[in-house]
């Protein structure tokens, strides 16, 4: 098993790569359903629908965010995300730009945390 | 290329705010033996990696300014403040500066007519890109 650092891990949003990366966290899950039975002494679960997220947090410069910012302004586009997570490890999908948060603390530089939902099947290579 | 401080170096001997030091004025660690007053010493901490491809990294700098009176080096402030300010020095790209606080030591009367130079502390944090 090896272990790998963070600074190999990209994400890339409609083929270009998002810069000012400072974190990414790309959540992958299915949703169980229940059909627990009365005397079952354990419950019982059938796998439901898969759902995603990556959260991406970077330092928030305008002119290298733009993809981002118009892909959240048209409702209706969706572009094609690559996670990587670390050299030969990646996570293919299509996404929409669900939210983008800006912070401004006293003290610190502009930051920007980038919600892309997940709409498509996740391809791991 | 050139250092990380050779370009701090450079970010404040280009500083118009403190363009009426001489350039031999500005050091990085100590004040050079004889240097007239005032003058500027800076150092840096360690450098931290801000961004997963390493290409955004911050640094800590402490600058003194180091004046003759209390009162000038509390002037001194403001154009202490100023010289940093992001810009490329060196081939590094400093992208921004976040102000940090301040200190004054203030002059000291010791035996006979000696008294030790005031001293202001400032500390600031780079943002740079190489």
């Amino acid at each position: 098993m090896g272990v790998n650092p963070t600074t190999t891990s990209t994400i890339s949003f409609g083929g270009a790569p998002i810069g000012g990366l400072a974190n990414i966290t790309f959540a992958l899950n299915r949703t169980p359903i229940d059909i627990t039975e009365l005397g079952n002494t354990f419950k019982k679960y059938l796998p439901g629908q898969s759902d995603g997220t990556a959260t991406v947090e970077v330092f928030y410069d305008q002119a290298a965010h733009t993809a981002i910012e118009a892909a959240l302004n048209a409702a209706t586009a969706s572009s094609a995300v690559v996670y990587t997570a670390h050299s030969g490890a990646t996570f293919a999908f299509t996404a929409i730009v669900n939210d983008m948060s800006f912070s401004s603390p006293v003290n610190d530089v502009v930051k920007a945390t980038i919600t892309l939902q997940v709409i498509s099947a996740v391809t791991i290579a | 290329m050139a250092s990380l401080e050779q370009a701090v170096r450079k970010m404040l001997t280009e500083a118009s705010s403190l363009n009426s030091l001489d350039d031999s004025a500005i050091t990085h660690g100590y004040r050079l033996f004889g240097q007239t007053l005032p003058a500027v010493t800076f150092e840096l901490e360690q450098t931290v990696d801000e961004s997963l491809a390493q290409d955004v990294r911050s640094v800590v700098v402490r600058a003194s300014y180091i004046a003759a009176t209390t009162k000038d080096a509390a002037d001194a402030l403001s154009n202490l403040r100023n010289a940093f300010a992001p810009a490329t020095h060196e081939g590094i790209a400093f992208s921004a500066v976040v102000q940090g606080g301040h200190t004054i030591e203030e002059t000291v009367a010791t035996d006979g007519d000696e008294q030790s130079p005031a001293i202001l502390n400032y500390t600031c944090t780079l943002y740079y890109e190489e």
